[in-house]
C-alpha cells in the first residue's frame, strides 16, 4: 500500500511538471493546490511507509480475527474476471448479456456452485434492473442483448 | 414565524401525491438497504444519481431523504437480530439489542428502536426547522476566506475523527482532494491530471467513484474475506411492542440520544457513529440497572437509536445551510444538488426556498411513514436477510454497473467504477477510512475555488486567511484538531515517566 501511495504521488508530481507555467496575472495558478497536495501526499506516504516497515500499519491479512479464509486469491480473481467480462463483452453483446455472465462469476466468487440456478437468477435480476432503468426511467442503456432482436 | 409559514408551504408541496410517492419509495428503499449488510444510504443515493436527469429536484431530494432516514431505521433490525449492523451508525445498537433478542426480547428491542427513531427524528427535524434559518443568517456574512477555512476544518475533522489513525485518514483525504482536481481548471482552462483522456476533462464521474468505493469495493473485500453470509437471524418471539416498564425506561434515553445526536451530527465529522457511542456510555453511566448493560439493557438500544436518527437531521443542517457535507452520504447528496445546477449554501434558502422547505416537510412525513413501515413489516424485512450472499453481491455488482453505465453510456466510467472498487477494497483491507476520500473528492474543487477567490480579493495576501477573525478561528480549530491528540499523548507519556 505504501509503495502504491508513493507511486500515486510520483505520477501526480510528473503530471504537475507537464502543466505549463501559469499566466503572470493570476494570484494563484492552477498548479498551486495540486502542487501542495502532491507534496503532502508524498510526505504522508513516506510516513506511512516508515510506519509499515516498523510493523505499525494494519493489514487484515496478518490479523488473526480478520484474515481471509483460504482461497482468497481465487475468489477475487473470479470476481475480477466477472468485471473484466462486462468491459469486454458489453460493446459486442450488450450490457444485459455481459452483466448476466458477470452475475454468474460473482456468485461463484461468493461460493455458489449452482451455475444453472445463477444463470437463471442472473437473467431475471439483470433483466429487471435493465427494464427499470431503460424502459421505466428512460436511461438509455442500449439493447439488453445485441444478438436478439427483442427487446 | 417565518420559518413556520415556509414549513406549511413545504407540507403543501410534500403532500402532493407524486412527491409523497417518491418519499414512500425512498423510505422503502432506505429500510431495505439499511437491513441488507454491505449496502448503505451513500451507495443507494449514488446509484440513484443518474435519475437526476429525469426526475424533478423536489421529488428526488424527498426520495433521498427517505433513503437516508430509512437506512437508519433499517440498520437497527440487523443489529438486533443477527448482531451484524447494517450501517456503521447502528454498531452500538448491536451490543445490547442482540443480547435482548437472544433473551427472547427482540420485539421490545425493535419497538424501542423504531419508536425512539421516530421521536428523535421528529424532534431533530423541528430543531432543523428553526435553527437552519439562524445559521443561514450567519453564513450570509461569510466571504471566500471563511468558506475556505470552514471547508478545511470540515475536511480535517472528517479525517482526524473518523477511522482509527490520523495518518491513514489524512492519506485518504489527500487522495480524495487530488482526485477531485482531475479535469479542466475552471479559471484557466488548463487540463490537470487527465493523462490525455478526453473522458477525464470534466473531472472524475462522482457516481462512478462513490459507487465503486462503496459497492464494488465492498464486494471485492467480502469475496477476499470469504465470510459473507454466515449469520442467521434470531426469531422474534411475541409481539413487536413495548411493556409499560419498557416505555418508562426508554423515553429519557430517547430524549438524551436526540440531544446528543442532533448537535454532533451537525458538526463537521460528527456523523452518526460518535453520538451513538456517547449516548451508549451516557445511558450506561446514568442507568439504575448498570448490571444489565452487556446483557440486554433496553436503554442501550433506545439511546443510540435515537441518537443516530437525530444525527441524520443534524448532518442535513451544514449541508443545506453552508453547502458543506460532513459525511459520505451528505457528500453524495451534495453531488445531486450539483447535477441539478443548485448550489447548496445560505443562498439556497432564498433562491430555492420551495425545494428546501418541501425537503424539510418531507422529513416529518418520512418519519411517520417509517414508523408505520417498520413495526408491522419487520417480518418482511427479516426475510430479506435470507437472500443468499452470492445472489446479493452478484445483484449489487450488476446494479452498480448498470447504474453507472446508464449515467453517461460510457464504458470508460464503468472501468473507473472498477478502479475505484479496487481502491475501496485496498482501503478496507489496510484500514483506511473511505469518508475523507469521498468528502475530499467533492469538496476539493470548491475549496480551491474559495481559496483562489479569497486570494484575488486580498491581492495575493495569504495572511488574509489568518487575520480575518472568523477564518483565523476556524483554522485555529483545525490545527488544534490535528495537534491536540499528539500533544495530549506526549503530555501523558511525560507525566507517566
Amino acid at each position: 500500500m505504501a509503495v502504491a501511495l508513493l507511486a500515486v504521488a510520483a505520477v501526480a508530481g510528473w503530471q504537475l511538471l507537464l502543466m505549463p507555467e501559469p499566466p503572470a496575472h493570476a494570484e494563484v495558478g492552477p498548479r498551486a493546490m495540486p502542487g501542495a497536495l502532491v507534496v503532502v501526499l508524498g510526505a504522508l506516504a513516506i510516513a506511512y511507509l516508515l510506519g509499515a516497515l516498523r510493523g505499525r500499519q494494519v493489514d487484515l491479512l496478518d490479523d488473526p480475527a480478520g484474515s481471509p479464509l483460504p482461497g482468497a486469491g481465487r475468489r477475487v480473481a473470479l470476481l475480477a474476471l466477472g468485471l473484466a467480462a462486462i468491459l469486454v463483452l458489453t460493446p459486442a453483446a450488450g450490457i444485459g448479456t455481459a452483466c448476466m455472465l458477470a452475475f454468474v462469476l460473482v456468485a461463484r466468487a461468493f461460493g455458489s456452485r449452482r451455475i444453472l440456478r445463477d444463470l437463471i437468477a442472473g437473467l431475471v435480476c439483470v433483466f429487471a434492473i435493465w427494464f427499470v432503468f431503460d424502459r421505466l426511467l428512460g436511461v438509455q442503456l442500449g439493447r439488453f442483448a445485441t444478438f436478439v432482436p427483442w427487446p | 414565524m417565518e420559518a413556520l409559514q415556509a414549513l406549511m408551504g413545504g407540507f403543501a408541496a410534500a403532500l402532493q401525491p407524486t412527491i409523497l410517492l417518491y418519499g414512500f419509495l425512498g423510505c422503502l428503499l432506505g429500510t431495505m438497504v439499511g437491513v441488507l449488510p454491505g449496502i448503505g444510504p451513500a451507495l443507494t443515493i449514488a446509484l440513484l444519481l443518474p435519475l437526476t436527469f429525469k426526475v424533478p429536484a423536489a421529488a428526488m431530494f424527498v426520495m433521498f431523504a427517505g433513503v437516508y432516514y430509512g437506512a437508519m431505521y433499517g440498520g437497527s433490525t440487523t443489529s438486533i437480530l443477527i448482531n451484524t449492523p447494517g450501517e456503521s451508525a447502528t454498531v452500538v445498537t448491536a451490543i445490547e439489542g442482540y443480547q435482548m433478542a437472544r433473551r427472547g426480547r427482540a420485539g421490545p428491542a425493535l419497538a424501542t428502536a423504531a419508536i425512539g427513531s421516530f421521536v428523535a427524528g421528529t424532534i431533530a427535524t423541528i430543531a432543523l426547522t428553526f435553527v437552519a434559518p439562524v445559521v443561514v443568517e450567519a453564513a450570509l456574512k461569510f466571504g471566500p476566506a471563511e468558506y475556505f477555512s470552514l471547508m478545511l476544518l470540515s475536511l480535517v475533522a472528517v479525517s482526524a475523527v473518523l477511522g482509527n489513525s490520523l495518518l491513514r485518514g489524512l492519506v485518504a483525504l489527500s487522495l480524495g482532494l487530488l482526485l477531485g482536481l482531475v479535469g479542466i481548471d475552471l479559471q484557466t482552462g488548463q487540463p490537470r491530471f487527465t493523462f490525455g483522456a478526453a473522458e477525464l476533462l470534466d473531472g472524475i464521474e462522482f457516481t462512478a467513484a462513490a459507487v465503486g468505493l462503496f459497492a464494488v469495493g465492498e464486494a471485492l473485500f467480502l469475496a477476499w474475506h470469504g465470510r459473507a453470509g454466515q449469520q442467521e437471524a434470531l426469531k422474534i418471539r411475541g409481539r413487536v411492542a413495548m411493556t409499560a416498564e419498557d416505555w418508562r425506561r426508554s423515553w429519557k434515553p430517547w430524549l438524551r440520544g436526540t440531544a446528543l445526536g442532533f448537535p454532533i451530527g451537525a458538526l463537521p465529522a460528527g456523523g452518526a457513529e460518535l453520538p451513538t457511542l456517547l449516548s451508549y456510555y451516557a445511558e450506561k453511566k446514568l442507568s439504575r440497572h448498570p448490571e444489565e448493560f452487556g446483557n440486554g439493557a433496553i436503554e442501550g438500544v433506545a439511546g443510540p437509536e435515537a441518537a443516530n436518527n437525530a444525527s441524520a437531521a443534524g448532518v442535513l443542517m451544514p449541508l443545506l445551510t453552508l453547502g458543506i457535507p460532513t459525511s459520505a452520504t451528505a457528500a453524495v447528496i451534495l453531488s445531486a444538488f450539483e447535477s441539478y445546477g443548485i448550489q447548496p449554501g445560505p443562498m439556497l434558502f432564498t433562491l430555492q426556498s420551495g425545494l428546501v422547505w418541501t425537503l424539510i416537510a418531507s422529513l416529518y412525513i418520512g418519519n411517520l411513514i417509517l414508523l408505520l413501515l417498520n413495526l408491522p413489516l419487520v417480518g418482511l424485512w427479516v426475510r430479506l436477510l435470507a437472500i443468499p450472499a452470492p445472489m446479493l453481491y452478484a445483484g449489487i455488482v450488476a446494479i452498480a454497473t448498470i447504474g453507472v453505465y446508464g449515467a453517461g453510456n460510457s464504458l470508460f466510467d464503468v472501468g473507473l467504477l472498477y478502479a475505484f472498487g479496487a481502491l475501496g477494497y485496498a482501503m478496507r483491507r489496510f484500514d483506511f477510512p473511505v469518508a475523507p476520500l469521498v468528502v475530499g473528492l467533492i469538496l476539493g474543487p470548491m475549496m480551491e475555488q474559495s481559496m483562489r477567490q479569497a486570494l484575488t480579493i486580498s491581492q495575493g495576501e495569504w495572511s488574509a486567511f489568518v487575520t480575518r477573525p472568523l477564518s483565523g478561528t476556524l483554522l485555529g480549530i483545525a490545527v488544534l484538531l490535528l495537534a491536540a491528540p499528539r500533544v495530549w499523548a506526549l503530555l501523558r507519556r511525560s507525566r507517566a515517566t
